[in-house]
């Protein structure tokens, strides 16, 4: 093995056995199938403030079959008028605008068959759609067989059903919505990701300083493989916690849609494996169908695949900045001012980001911060998650990071260099321009 | 042989090593002395290719010294650390692994290591679980593991106590009859006088004097005489430039000029009082060294 590759071999290795690794990672794991059971904590709590919804059908007989599969989780109101079309009546209109109700639900025939149109009153409501969804399945298979309108079970659950804006203020479409609240969860993750491993980095450089390994270290081996060895064994130990992570949340998923499916009545459940196994055309994989056709539905692939070569981009660009840091103080109090410094470009990344997902992620300032390395991490990876991005824009992001990344690894290695060696107190600027500029 | 040639090094203004050569043999220690600050470890630092000179050459069996073979050197730094966290044994070969041992024999080299220096209980347990001494051995094994042809000691006994002391030279003799070349510095004159065969003391960046120990000493110009302490010592007084001090078990050192001739001495001690005790010893390495560096510091 390569001297470098004994020091990663170490650096992952003593990481991944140490306690804080496993009872970190164990604490995450545990929490993550809490929330995938505390959405049946949430909808005890939420039938106290249940939705009111307003439905309006073609007739009475479809209209009591909506109201009936909806009576579980909204209060539903049957309309005295009845529907031809998607439109909405103009005095239930009037009615949700003076928030007698929160939402419209108008059934209409189609050619195709039954469809749906949702007029949620806030944005708040939006959610919705995908569990309204789901509880129509039923009646739309049932009505569309019945009516003859379709042959199969299978054909009549591709019914549709859209969102409508009733406000100019949110997006109409509850697709974007969803990935929205996705990529901001991926953001928080990201962002804390990133923050935990850099810093990890620059204690484990302080660490070896403080303790004098250091000395031993820079005889037997370059500065630069010491510096290479802490950065890919910490990554490696970060891919292997984001693996796990990802696998926990995965199980979780497969747990919520077992309990959902022992939960819900018969009708929900035929129709959720129907939507789950034409969820699976679509998703290539081994899972059980179940929880593939939920994570498929969730979490786009290629959102998945931006995530991890981002949150590698990001992770490589500030390893370099936190290493050379690290190796600038002796302490691991020194860090701390020196943390905070380093901490800026991540935080204005996450606001930038953040900015991106609840407004409009194709704005100008959008567009050129995602192609600044060290922000672009996260605002590009927010753009392909929320927007379609031209290629050409993802590839001049990436490349980009990656030049900064040689470049930062480079000065880190100087830093590195002329660091390892220093003690006593911390360096001012001035002590750092001069050692850069010295030979050696 | 480790040759080094002419080196210089300076940090901005701050001279740390000035025109300082020397040479360290297989077989034999080389003691690089002088006070705190002198440029010892910058020296050890530049044989070690840490630092780069900022003139003359360093150069190991002919070839300079670069990070190949700078790999195969042992190194005992003077601030000494191991990682808190890990065991003795996977340390060890660690260290022995990033000098190139293949994991078979660094295991069978740290076996015969451990059991030699009586550590062999210790090796599943972390630094923190061993007595100070422990430690220090377990630091010495991590500088030797490899086997290495030369060996840096940067004030190897600073923080032993006299035994591990103890220990630790026999096991540097050891490693010196087995043809390796050991280099080491100090500013504890008594603690290495006996192992080191060849010196270079240095003070404020130079040399002050350099070469083989034991012909420094006989060409000392300076006598140094070890006698009965006689209770009438004003017979001292008749030779200009003897200067007397104290030493144990009732006897006095004398030093004495090159001018002074030490038959006179003795026979004017004879006269004074009863004297049992007459020898002109060698001069002490501790003797050469005040002699430098004191001198030194009054031109200064």
């Amino acid at each position: 093995m390569s001297t470098t590759g004994i020091i990663i071999k170490r650096e992952y290795l003593e990481r991944v056995k140490s306690r804080s690794f496993i009872i970190g990672t164990a604490i995450v794991v545990i929490a993550m199938f809490a929330l995938a059971l505390l959405p049946f904590g949430f909808r005890w709590l939420g039938s106290q403030f249940t939705s009111k919804v307003i439905v309006v059908a073609p007739d009475s007989g479809i209209a009591v079959q909506v109201a009936k599969a909806l009576a579980d989780d909204y209060d539903v109101t049957i309309s005295k008028d009845t529907s031809t079309g998607p439109s909405l009546p103009a005095d239930v209109a009037q009615s949700i605008k003076s928030k007698k109700y929160d939402a419209a639900l108008v059934a209409y025939h189609t050619p195709q068959g039954l469809a749906f149109a949702f007029y949620p009153r806030q944005s708040g409501l939006l959610g919705k759609a995908n569990n309204l969804r789901t509880r129509l399945a039923p009646v739309a298979i049932n009505v569309d067989l019945s009516g003859q309108t379709a042959q199969s079970a299978k054909q009549a659950l591709n019914f549709q059903f859209k969102t409508v804006a009733l406000n100019e203020r949110y997006r109409s479409s509850q697709q974007e919505d969803a990935a929205g609240t996705l990529v901001y969860i991926l953001l928080i993750l990201l962002y804390i990701g990133t923050i935990l491993y850099a810093v990890q980095i620059a204690q484990g450089v302080i660490e070896e300083k403080s303790n004098r390994v250091m000395e031993v270290m820079i005889a037997a081996v370059r500065p630069a493989q010491l510096l290479a060895g802490k950065i890919f064994g910490i990554g490696a130990v970060a891919l292997t916690q984001m693996t796990i992570f990802a696998l926990a949340a995965a199980g979780a998923l497969i747990l919520l849609a077992v309990v959902i499916a022992t939960t819900m009545s018969q009708a929900d459940a035929v129709a959720l494996a129907h939507q789950a196994a034409a969820a699976q055309a679509n998703a290539p994989g081994g899972a059980g169908p179940a929880a593939q056709g939920a994570i498929a539905s969730a979490v786009p692939y290629s959102t998945l695949i931006y995530l991890v070569l981002f949150f590698l981009l990001g992770f490589f660009s500030y390893a370099a900045l936190f290493a050379g840091m690290g190796a600038l103080c002796s302490k691991a109090e020194d860090v701390q001012q020196f943390n905070g410094v380093m901490m800026i470009p991540i935080i204005i990344a996450y606001f930038v980001a953040i900015f991106a997902v609840f407004g409009d992620p194709e704005k100008p300032l959008f567009v050129v911060a995602s192609m600044i390395p060290l922000l672009s991490p996260m605002v590009m990876f927010t753009r392909v998650a929320l927007s379609s991005v031209p290629a050409w824009q993802i590839g001049l992001s990436i490349v980009l990071s990656l030049g900064a990344i040689w470049g930062l690894t480079l000065f880190a290695g100087r830093l590195y260099r002329v660091g390892v060696l220093m003690y006593g107190k911390p360096p001012k600027l001035g002590d750092v321009v001069r050692a850069l500029r010295a030979p050696t | 042989m480790l040759d080094v040639r002419s080196i210089w090094k300076s940090f901005g203004q701050t001279q740390a090593v000035s025109d300082l050569s020397f040479t360290a043999r297989p077989g034999s220690v080389f003691g690089l002395l002088g006070p705190n600050g002198a440029g010892k470890t910058t020296t050890i630092r530049i044989v070690l290719d840490i630092l780069q000179p900022d003139r003359g050459s360093v150069t190991w069996q002919g070839k300079v010294v670069d990070a190949e073979v700078r790999h195969t050197f042992g190194y005992l730094p003077e601030e000494r650390g191991l990682y808190p966290q890990m065991k003795i044994a996977d340390q060890l070969l660690y260290f022995a692994q990033l000098h190139g041992m293949t994991p078979v024999d660094a295991k069978a080299r740290i076996a015969a290591l451990s059991e030699s220096f009586g550590l062999t209980e210790n090796l599943d347990k972390k630094p923190a679980e061993l007595s100070k001494g422990n430690q220090q051995k377990v630091q010495f094994i991590a500088a030797i593991v490899h086997n290495p042809p030369l060996l840096v000691l940067d004030e190897p006994f600073s923080g032993f106590d006299p035994i591990n002391v103890e220990i630790l030279k026999g096991a540097i003799r050891g490693l010196v009859a087995d043809g390796t070349a050991v280099m080491l510095s100090s500013h504890r004159m008594e603690q290495v006088e006996e192992l080191t065969s060849d010196i270079c003391i240095i003070d404020r960046s130079h040399a002050v004097i350099s070469g083989d120990l034991a012909q420094i000493k006989r060409s000392w110009p300076d006598r140094f005489i070890r006698m009965t302490a006689i209770k009438d010592l004003s017979f001292i007084d008749r030779f200009p430039g003897v200067a007397v001090r104290p030493s144990a078990n009732g006897y006095i050192d004398l030093k004495a000029p090159p001018s002074v001739a030490p038959a006179e001495l003795l026979r004017a001690a004879i006269a004074a009082g009863p004297v049992d005790h007459f020898e002109i010893v060698e001069p002490s390495l501790n003797d050469i060294y005040l002699h430098y560096v004191r001198a030194e510091e009054g031109a200064a």
